[in-house]
C-alpha cells in the first residue's frame, strides 16, 4: 500500500475532514475545535487534487457543514465525493462515507489578547460509500473502494490557541474500522494534525474597522492505518504518512477562502509496491450562515 | 405619454423603497442606546460573525461597528429600544465567548451610527416566508 493508495482510501472513505475553527482562520487539512456559534451554520467546499507515481491521480470534493446547536455543542457533517485513477485503467469514484460527529467545547480560556480551547468530539462514519467494487472478477483492492462498508466509531480531541497575530491548532482522532461483510476493511486509523498560522496582511491592523486578512497557514498531518483487510486477509499491518502543507487564506466577515499545497515528508509502508504521492493541493471556499431560527426580542421602553 | 407614465411609476416605486442609509432626523429629541462591548477571544472576522448571528435576531439592533484591533463591537439600537448589560453579555455567551467590559450610552439620535465611518446596518428581513427571510439574511 502506498501513500497515494492510502490517501485514496482515506479520502474516499471520508476521513479527510476539512473543518475549520471559528476563532481565527482555518486549517485547510483537518478538523479541529473551536465553536460554531449557536444558530450559526457554515459550509465549506473543498477541491483537493493530488498526483503520484504509478499513474496516480486523485480529485476529491469534500463538503463540510457545521451547525452550532448550543454555545458549546456543535454538529458536523462531512460529505465526501471523489475520483481516483491508477495505472492500467484502474479508476474509482463516487460518494464516500458520510462522517457525522458532535463536538463539545469542554474547556476554554478567553482573554483580551488570547484564547485557548479544548474540545473532545465523538461521532460515526456511515457506510454511504462503496466497498464491493470488483475488478477482473475479484474484489478490487482497498484503494479503489470508496467506503468502509461498516458503521465506524469516530472520536478525538482538538484544541486551539489564538492571538491577534498568530494561532495554533492541534487535533488527534481515532476511527475504528471493523471488517465489513465483504471482507474489506481500510484499517483502523489514528490521525494527528497540527497547524500554526500568521496574519501576513495587513501588516498593522487599523485602529478601527474590520479589514479582510491574508494569512499563511503551515500545517502538518500524520496518519497511521493498521490492520487493513481484503477478503478477510490482512493486506497491510501498518502504514504511516507524514506530510506538511502551506496554505494561503483570505478571511472576511462572511466567507473565507484558501489555497495551497501538500508535500509528503515521510511515507512508511509495508508493501514494496507502494504508490507514492508527489504533491497534493488544497483549495476551499467557506461561507458562514445564520440559521433560520428567528427570536424576536422587542422591548420598548 | 406612455413614457412619462412609466417614469412616474418608477419614481413612485423608488420613493417608496426606504434607503438602507436613511438619514436620521437630526432635530429629533429621541434617544438611542449605544452599546460598546469588548469581546474576549475574538481576533478574526469569523469571530465577529459569530457575534453578529445572535444580534441579527434581536429586533431593534440598528447598526454595528466592528473593530478588530481592539476586539470591540459597538452596537446602535433603534430609538426607544432599551437594552441591559446582562442581555448583551448573554449575546456573547450564546456566541461562545466570554464577555468583557460592556458600556451603555444614551445618545441623541443625531449621533446615530450612519454619521460615522465603519458602521454597517444589521439586516432584519421581515418577509412572511421563512425561506425568503433566510436568503435575505445571508446573501
Amino acid at each position: 500500500m502506498g501513500f497515494g493508495r492510502s490517501l485514496v482510501r482515506v479520502a474516499l472513505s471520508g476521513v479527510i475532514v476539512c473543518f475549520s475553527p471559528t476563532i481565527f482562520a482555518a486549517p485547510a487539512t483537518f478538523v479541529t475545535a473551536l465553536p460554531v456559534a449557536q444558530n450559526q451554520a457554515l459550509v465549506r467546499f473543498n477541491v483537493q487534487p493530488a498526483l503520484g507515481n504509478s499513474g496516480y491521480r486523485s480529485l476529491q470534493f469534500p463538503v463540510n457543514v457545521g451547525y452550532g446547536v448550543t454555545p458549546s455543542w456543535a454538529l458536523f457533517v462531512n460529505i465526501n465525493e471523489g475520483y481516483v485513477h491508477l495505472d492500467h485503467n484502474q479508476a474509482s469514484g463516487g460518494t464516500g462515507d458520510l462522517l457525522i460527529f458532535l463536538r463539545n467545547t469542554l474547556y476554554k480560556v478567553d482573554k483580551p489578547k488570547s484564547t485557548f480551547r479544548v474540545a473532545p468530539l465523538v461521532g460515526v462514519s456511515l457506510p454511504t460509500g462503496g466497498n464491493q467494487r470488483m475488478m477482473n472478477g475479484a474484489i478490487a483492492p482497498g484503494e479503489l473502494q470508496t467506503g468502509s462498508g461498516t458503521f465506524d466509531p469516530y472520536a478525538g480531541i482538538t484544541s486551539g490557541y489564538n492571538t491577534p497575530r498568530y494561532g495554533a491548532a492541534l487535533d488527534a482522532t481515532w476511527r475504528y474500522n471493523p471488517i465489513a461483510n465483504s471482507g474489506y476493511s481500510p484499517g483502523t486509523q489514528l490521525r494527528a494534525d497540527g497547524q500554526v498560522e500568521f496574519t501576513l496582511l495587513p501588516l498593522h491592523l487599523p485602529d478601527e474597522g474590520l479589514p479582510n486578512l491574508l494569512l499563511l497557514s503551515l500545517e502538518a498531518n500524520y496518519a497511521q492505518n493498521a490492520d487493513a483487510h481484503i477478503d478477510r486477509v490482512r493486506s497491510e499491518s501498518a502504514n504511516k504518512i507524514f506530510s506538511q502543507d502551506a496554505i494561503f487564506e483570505i478571511a472576511s466577515l462572511h466567507w473565507e477562502a484558501g489555497a495551497g499545497a501538500q508535500f509528503p515528508v515521510m511515507e512508511d509502508f509495508m508493501s514494496p509496491a507502494a504508490v507514492k504521492e508527489h504533491v497534493g493541493f488544497y483549495a476551499f471556499f467557506e461561507y458562514y450562515l445564520s440559521t433560520p431560527g428567528w427570536r424576536h426580542r422587542k422591548r420598548k421602553e | 405619454m406612455r413614457a412619462r407614465r412609466s417614469i412616474l411609476w418608477w419614481a413612485s416605486v423608488l420613493l417608496a423603497i426606504p434607503s438602507p442609509l436613511q438619514a436620521v432626523d437630526p432635530t429629533s429629541s429621541a434617544e438611542m442606546s449605544r452599546v460598546s462591548a469588548t469581546l474576549n477571544g475574538v481576533f478574526s472576522p469569523r469571530g465577529f460573525f459569530n457575534i453578529l448571528v445572535p444580534l441579527e435576531k434581536i429586533e431593534g439592533v440598528r447598526a454595528t461597528k466592528l473593530d478588530l484591533k481592539k476586539s470591540l463591537i459597538t452596537i446602535d439600537f433603534d430609538p426607544g429600544i432599551s437594552v441591559t448589560r446582562a442581555e448583551m453579555r448573554q449575546v456573547m455567551v450564546d456566541a461562545g465567548y466570554r464577555p468583557g467590559a460592556v458600556t451603555i450610552q444614551h445618545l441623541p439620535v443625531a449621533k446615530a451610527s450612519e454619521t460615522g465611518p465603519g458602521w454597517m446596518l444589521v439586516k432584519h428581513p421581515h418577509s412572511r416566508h421563512s425561506v425568503i427571510r433566510w436568503f435575505q439574511t445571508n446573501f
